[in-house]
């Protein structure tokens, strides 16, 4: 059977993209709003645009462009730089990529949603990169930015330890900045260490002046199962209202669900409300988590524009019952965090249970398990589509290298049910009918309702398709647990396995 | 205004300069040539009471520009034996008429050069290395020769390195220098030089409390991003490095501090560093890349020659750097010569 992560609990972990692109949302910005921008003075600019109206000399025109780039005015240079480009091989090839940048300043065009720019995994994903960020690197082993991109790099292959090295050199590099602490702390909570996580943060002295960095610490504290350490400033930094509230809008998000999670406070629905005013992604995630668990925090469509919303429109789209949308949005959100085993969960889920589209759930479980190759609920999921799609011996060596006993109760449960499956389409009908019933056995046992749901609809989808005299019974048990589970994509199965028994024929 | 004045010692007021004396002192001022009694030929720099007087308070403009002028002409006196600082043959002060009035001009004048070396270096790289190598050479002296005299450039750059016909190239234009124990009217300024070579930290308002690591550090950072400029035929280095940087981490946009941004500006250095080197020359791509890394490293700190790091007597020295480049020199030179 299927398996999704449960929806209980989300904390706002901070996301680890390529720098560029953390850079392009706006992530990096100072958070103090006390300082401002150096004005770069633009008189030598004048001067140097007089000047190359007056000789039109090829000198000029190149002094013109390193300083129309410095002072932010290149497209007030593009006639300059127009002209070198038209003297063609007379130039040496550097001045020529100045010229064009300073034109493609002029001619840009407005700037493409963020969402398009989501990198190709398989980029992502090359020897290549690691190979090239470690020859830059050799240039200069001090670019904390770099290691921070070559430890991502890693963790794309699944390489835990020579990531988790690299990152231990951007922290030696740049102890207190923010992109790299940040990029720290989800890495060690992806590891499975959020001691880890949470020690870099709490010990780094940036922390306590950055709403961002306090915003990480208060999420990480809640995995390392910490109090967090800077809840009373971060706070102060929300009544005060000064650091803007896109630099805050995850340190209200982040203050928010502690409080939720707690339940010793009523703030948490004005702290939720006061993240998404200029809110980041995830915070917009975390509210669209909220609003599936706390009545009357109801999500504004308009939110969900926000660039990158692929997890949280993966959310509403399911509660719609939209799930092609659902599937395109975690493709999507898995290429956002190509490292992240959740997108690639989801989708392989929502493809096996409410699309039936076995091949897409075998893509998106063979992509998560690219970062994730040991994620036994992944590797289930990657079982269940095979076996539908008859690829029986490939779902049978997958299932036996699991390390099943290692599993979670409820990634075990699902194994001996994924292990039922097979045995019913090898034909031990017996055998699979006990396997499921283990399993059965094992969920009630855990409580956990929409799991068992599930495992009732798949056992009454084998006996149908087996055409067994248990097939009406088990689905009559299916529709009786099925009714007291809330999520959407239940109740789709549910009407694709009704669908089934109409169509197949009792023998 | 000065075409045809007599100036005291022989001097001939010949023409207006083409353009002002291509220097960022060259604000307030104008370019004429000039002749002596025995022929020779020199370039005055004369105040230019009618600019400041245009500006929104003429009496201050005035008088910033008369102290901007005093202090040029002392710290030309200081340098006064620097063979690799063009420096001034006479100063003076002439008398214009300005509206019926006649007024003082104050000026300087100094020896003519046949041109500065951008000409030669931006259309397709016209030098050979052993050329190219020798100017540094000569310009990193004259930059050593002013350090030595407690004095720095601040605003290095192309137009400043002018070439002289037998001579080789000079060091010019110290109106935006600084002159340890002594307070130009630009000191109060940020930055006083060329934004467009200008150093990151300088950009980005970080006052380094640290003399010898602000300005000294600053002068480094200009020759290294000289070097790139003229061997990659015209990518001075705070250009290429603004281009690899997210705009929003950009000078002019950043609130925070420099320690803040540093990180994000090392990272942008590196990808300028990888835009450079391949245009680099074949034969000296691992000398000069490295010379241009240590004199322009983002953080001024860990400026200077790897061989002189974690002395602070000595980390700013030019003189390895002056060796290596005559060393590199003569080696171009063999390698040219050779059949």
């Amino acid at each position: 059977m299927a398996l999704n992560l449960p929806d209980q609990v989300r904390r706002v972990i901070p996301r680890w993209r390529d720098f560029r692109a953390t850079a392009r949302l706006g992530e990096l910005r100072s958070p103090d709003p006390s300082k401002k921008a150096v004005s770069i003075p633009t008189d030598e600019f004048v001067r140097k645009l007089a000047e190359w109206r007056q000789d039109g000399t090829i000198e000029a025109a190149v002094d013109l462009l390193s300083t129309a780039i410095v002072v932010g005015r290149s497209s007030e240079a593009s006639d300059a730089a127009d002209h070198l480009l038209s003297l063609g091989h007379n130039l040496a090839p550097i001045t020529v990529h100045l010229a064009r940048e300073v034109i493609g300043c002029r001619e840009e065009q407005p700037e493409l949603p963020l969402d398009m720019e989501v990198l190709p995994l398989e980029e992502e994903l090359a020897r290549d990169r690691i190979r090239a960020i470690r020859q830059l690197l050799g240039g200069d082993p001090r670019n904390a930015v770099l290691w921070t991109e070559l430890s991502r790099a890693y963790i794309l292959r699944g390489q835990a330890t020579p990531a988790i090295k690299a990152m231990d050199r951007a922290l030696a590099s740049a102890p207190h900045n923010r992109y790299v602490l940040r990029c720290a702390a989800r890495l060690f909570v992806h590891v499975d260490d959020p001691e880890r996580a949470h020690d870099t943060l709490a010990s780094s002295q940036a922390t306590k002046a950055d709403p961002w960095l306090i915003a990480a610490e208060i999420a990480v504290a809640s995995i390392a199962e910490r109090a967090p350490q800077f809840v009373r400033t971060g706070r102060s930094m929300l009544s005060a209202g000064v650091h803007g509230n896109f630099n805050t809008s995850e340190l209200a998000s982040a203050i928010g669900t502690a409080e939720f999670l707690q339940g010793t406070s009523r703030s948490w629905r004005k702290l939720f409300r006061q993240s998404i005013l200029a809110p980041t992604e995830n915070a917009v995630a975390q509210f669209a988590w909220a609003s599936r668990h706390a009545p009357g925090l109801d999500i504004d469509p308009e939110i969900l524009r926000m660039p990158r919303s692929y997890e949280a429109r993966a959310w509403v789209h399911s509660g719609n019952l939209e799930w092609t949308a659902v599937a395109e949005q975690c493709a999507a959100w898995l290429n956002d965090e190509a490292f992240s085993g959740r997108p690639a969960m989801m989708g392989s889920y929502v493809s096996i249970v409410a699309l039936e589209n076995y091949e897409l759930a075998e893509a998106f479980a063979r992509r998560g398990l690219r970062a994730n190759p040991d994620d036994d609920l992944l590797l289930n999921n990657l079982t269940v589509s095979l076996v539908n799609q008859g690829k029986q011996e490939e779902a049978e060596q997958v299932l036996r290298g699991i390390h099943q006993s290692e599993s979670a109760p409820d990634v075990q449960a699902a194994l001996r049910a994924t292990a039922g499956l097979l045995m019913f389409r090898k034909g031990d009908i017996a055998g699979g009918r006990a396997a499921y019933a283990d399993a059965i056995e094992m969920l009630r046992r855990d409580g956990e309702m929409r799991s068992l749901a599930i495992a009732y609809l798949h056992l009454a989808r084998e006996e149908i398709l087996c055409r067994s005299s248990h097939a009406s019974t088990a689905l009559a048990k299916a529709e009786e647990v099925s009714r007291s589970v809330r999520s959407p994509e239940v109740h789709t199965m549910l009407e694709h396995v009704r669908m089934l028994s109409q169509a197949v024929v009792p023998p | 205004m000065l075409v045809g004045v007599q100036l005291d010692g022989g001097w001939r007021v010949l023409s207006r300069a083409q353009r002002p004396s291509a220097s960022t002192g060259g604000n307030f001022s104008v370019g004429y040539l000039v002749e002596s009694s025995t022929g020779e030929r020199g370039f005055l720099k004369a105040l230019d009471f009618a600019d400041a007087l245009q500006s929104p308070d003429p009496a201050a403009a005035l008088q910033l520009l008369t102290e901007a002028f005093n202090f040029e002409r002392l710290v030309l006196d200081r340098c006064d034996d620097a063979d690799r600082v063009v420096t001034a043959k006479t100063s003076g002060t002439a008398r214009v008429n300005v509206a019926g009035r006649l007024e003082p001009v104050q000026y300087l004048i100094f020896e003519l050069a046949s041109g500065d070396v951008r000409s030669q270096v931006v259309p397709a790289k016209q030098h050979s290395a052993a050329w190219g190598l020798r100017v540094m050479h000569q310009v990193a002296t004259g930059l050593r020769q002013l350090h030595d005299r407690g004095i720095v450039h601040q605003d290095l750059k192309p137009s400043n390195v002018l070439t002289f016909p037998n001579i080789g190239s000079k060091v010019a234009d110290l109106g935006r220098a600084a002159y340890k124990g002594h307070s130009p009217p630009h000191d109060s300024l940020a930055f006083a030089g060329d934004p467009g070579y200008a150093p990151p930290e300088l950009l980005y308002g970080y006052v380094d409390p640290d003399w010898n690591r602000r300005r000294v550090g600053g002068d480094l950072y200009l020759l290294g991003s000289l070097v790139a400029f003229f061997f990659s035929g015209g990518g001075a280095v705070t250009p290429m490095l603004l281009l690899a940087l997210p705009q929003s981490l950009h000078p002019g946009h950043w609130a925070g501090d420099y320690t803040s941004v540093l990180p994000y500006v090392r990272n942008a250095f590196n990808q300028a560093m990888s835009t450079i080197e391949p245009v680099l020359p074949q034969r000296l791509r691992p000398e000069l890349l490295r010379i241009i890394r240590e004199l322009c490293d983002p953080d001024p700190t860990r400026r200077g020659h790897h061989r002189n790091r974690g002395n602070p007597a000595t980390q700013y020295f030019l003189e390895r750097y002056i060796a290596e480049f005559d060393l590199l020199a003569r080696r171009a030179n063999i390698v040219a010569r050779a059949p």
